[in-house]
């Protein structure tokens, strides 16, 4: 397990580090440097000034020396300066990641039980009325736009009910605890609707395939109660490929993050990764880009992990069954 | 000893009540029906027999005849949508058919129990093999999980399972296929059932544990008392343990005769040519796949569609005019001995 851990760990740390020069490559590919946006907010800068300060800013050498550079300075935990913000990246970052954390964490856990329950209730009903229904209400929440779910609980809840905020999460530990829950309700409501239906169709596909397996068939002929045949020998076979496919679907989680961040004007990691690419602001894209993959690595992890946990079948170990 | 009702209950009969006193298990005109696209499908067609306390009943016959789907009916476990359409099922005293569900399900696992074809599938993957031999207890005996653990860990050892205190807590996948099956043996045994159901539990397996597993079951059925009805399409394997042969062909019962008579006397022309494919001794080893079975020729066939006459005519080397006019009923052969056949010598 901990051999798994490790070389996973080396693994995540590898697939960072190419990401991070594909990142930066490509953010340079992008039309106008630094230098460019100022000459655009300062006509009086000539094109001599502008050669100077790139010269400066290390600009004018080649990307690869400049990403080692960026490299060199981010492996001593330096980030860099925000341009848009006039802030260190890392100062910037912190509060914003922990709303986005909150925000996907709450909203995960709203999905999984409304998700998980529904699904199961759907595979000991099947074809019943509400079996029906809620494979009504999935296919809703799978083919619904995000953005287009958040319109529609704001124009209910703010402005036509008018009991909940439509956006302006404060930000900084100023603010009150209530204030904070008020504001992230309709935020968690869009994300968790949003992926609530996918989980229950995945939790009742995977439980009526285990129902029509032969070890319950088995946990019958022994004169297993429902409840038992159900809780104690579908449940977890039914999770394996749940909770593995729940898990890979991390990366839809973080950019359904995104959007509902933007649409909310949470302030998260999507509104920065927004705001930075909007204003070109090369420090913080980078490290919000590769916070992304962070999360997709993360949830791959998670998945492994949460697969090894639940199937004994599995050997993370990549050697003898059970150790 | 093991004795037929080969009629169908008539009303009267039902209203006396079971004939053949002493019976453990009588079952009498059972029918299980399929609903199918194209009608529905009568997998078992008025099938009858008993078994007494500490028999053992074999049932043969070629794939699809019916023979899992009778064991499932009288036990409750009919896949959806089958059913049970008429007929009744004595244990005990009760109609199982009737019965309501939490009273069988109190009867399975304790007084009824049954091992299915494939070990591997029958085991559940995410649970410790202790857990799993020693569920009936807490289920029906109410044992603590901790105890009944233990309580696997013997039943383990009594299958033949060396080092059990270890094979409790390893998971179906780290066993071999025969100890699998002698795993699904002990957890079916656990409560020491009256009548124990064996599926096909050696066709899974290589011919050597197949051995080894039918000498195993035979000695825990000395030992416990209990009766047995042992399910295969062999023939051969079938007589190894079987006091008593029922012979189905597509739904129904066609012979059914002590073990030594049916072999030495078989009546009806499909017994005839499943003898003829059982292997003799030292040709080819016992519980080796008959080879020839498969030449019979031609196929069983569709019980929605077929006509009035014997289910056999048409691949029946006997078969005349009358075969096909009407349905041969069950009529004594012999002691003991009966036979679906209007050829066969009685
Ligand atoms: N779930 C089902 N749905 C519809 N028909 C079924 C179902 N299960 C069984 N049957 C029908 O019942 C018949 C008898 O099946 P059964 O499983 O009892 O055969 P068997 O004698 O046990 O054969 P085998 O040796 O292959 O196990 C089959 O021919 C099939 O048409
Ligand atoms: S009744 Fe006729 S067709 Fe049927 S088995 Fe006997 S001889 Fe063959
Ligand atoms: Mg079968």
């Amino acid at each position: 397990m901990t051999r798994f851990a490790v070389t996973r760990a080396i693994e995540g740390l590898i697939v960072l580090l190419v990401m991070s020069f594909v990142v930066y490559g490509l953010i340079g590919l992008m039309p106008g440097d630094p230098i460019d946006l100022m000459i655009a907010s300062n006509p009086k800068l000539t094109s001599a000034d502008a050669q100077r300060l790139r010269a400066l800013y290390g600009l004018d050498r080649p990307i690869l020396e400049r990403y080692l550079n960026w490299l060199t300075a981010a492996l001593q935990g330096d980030f860099g300066y925000s341009r848009a913000f006039a802030r260190p990246v890392l100062e910037l970052i912190g509060p914003r990641l922990v709303n986005t954390l909150v925000l996907m964490v709450a909203s995960l856990t709203v999905a999984l039980i409304v998700g998980l329950a529904a699904g199961l209730y759907a595979a000991l009903h099947p074809r019943s009325l509400i079996d029906d229904l809620i494979g009504y209400l999935s296919f809703i929440s799978i083919s619904t736009p995000t953005f287009w779910l958040a319109l529609l609980l704001m124009m209910l809840f703010s402005v036509v009910l008018g009991v909940l905020p439509a956006s302006g999460m404060p930000v900084g530990a100023d603010t009150g605890l209530g204030e904070r829950l008020r504001h992230l309700i309709l935020p968690v409501a869009t994300l968790s609707l949003a992926s609530a239906g996918g989980y229950t169709r995945y939790m009742r596909a995977a439980m009526i395939e285990t129902l029509g397996q032969d070890f319950i068939r088995t946990a019958r002929a022994k004169g297993a109660s429902e409840m038992r045949v159900v809780l104690r020998h579908g449940l977890r076979n039914a999770l394996i490929p749940v909770i593995t496919v729940i898990a890979l679907d991390f990366g839809a989680l973080f950019s359904g993050a995104l959007i509902t961040e933007t649409m909310f004007a949470y302030p998260g990691m999507g509104k920065a990764i927004y705001d930075a690419i909007m204003a070109n602001d090369f420090n913080l894209a980078l490290v919000t880009l590769l916070f992304a993959t962070l999360t997709t690595l993360v949830g791959n992890f998670a998945a492994d992990l949460g697969y090894a946990w639940l199937d004994p079948r599995i050997s993370l170990a990549a050697g003898r069954a059970g150790t | 000893m093991t004795s037929l009702d080969p009629a169908a209950p008539t009303a009267e009969d039902e209203a006396v009540g079971a004939t053949g006193a002493g019976m453990l298990l009588e079952v009498q005109g059972l029918e299980v029906t399929f609903p199918t696209t194209r009608g529905p499908l009568k997998a078992v067609d008025g099938v009858s027999y008993s078994i007494a306390a500490g028999q053992t009943l074999g049932v043969v016959g070629e794939s699809g005849c019916g023979k899992s789907v009778a064991a499932l009916a009288i036990l409750g476990l009919l896949p959806p949508p089958g059913a049970v359409t008429a007929g009744q099922v004595l244990f005990a005293g009760a109609d199982l058919v009737r019965l309501d569900r939490g009273a069988l399900r109190r009867l399975r696992g304790d007084r009824l129990a049954m091992i299915f074809q494939d070990p591997l599938s029958a085991l559940n993957p995410v649970v410790p093999i202790g857990d799993q031999v020693g569920e009936t207890l807490v289920i029906h005996r109410q044992v603590a999980p901790s105890l009944a653990r233990k309580e696997a860990a013997a039943l383990l050892r009594r299958v033949g399972i060396s080092d059990p205190d270890r094979r409790i807590t390893e998971y179906p996948h780290q066993l071999s296929g025969g100890m699998r099956q002698r795993a699904v043996i002990a957890m079916a045994v656990a409560c020491r059932p009256a009548l124990l159901f064996a599926d096909e539990p050696t066709t899974a397996l290589d011919v050597t544990v197949q051995a080894q597993i039918l000498d195993l079951l035979d000695e825990l059925r000395a030992d416990t008392g209990m009766a047995m009805q042992f399910i295969s399409h062999n023939l051969a394997v079938v007589s190894r343990l079987a006091d008593e042969v029922v012979v189905m062909y597509a739904g129904r019962i066609v012979e059914r005769a002590p073990t030594n008579e049916l072999f030495r006397h078989p009546a009806h022309p499909y017994t005839q040519a499943l003898i003829d494919t059982v292997p003799v001794k030292g040709r080819r080893p016992l519980g080796s796949p008959p080879t020839k079975l498969a030449s019979i020729p031609g196929q069983v066939a569709d019980m929605r569609t077929a006509g009035p006459g014997c289910r056999f005519a048409a691949r029946c080397p006997q078969a005349a005019y009358d075969c096909r006019a009407a349905e041969p009923p069950l009529r004594e052969a012999g002691k003991n001995h009966w036979v679906a056949c209007f050829r066969a010598a009685t």
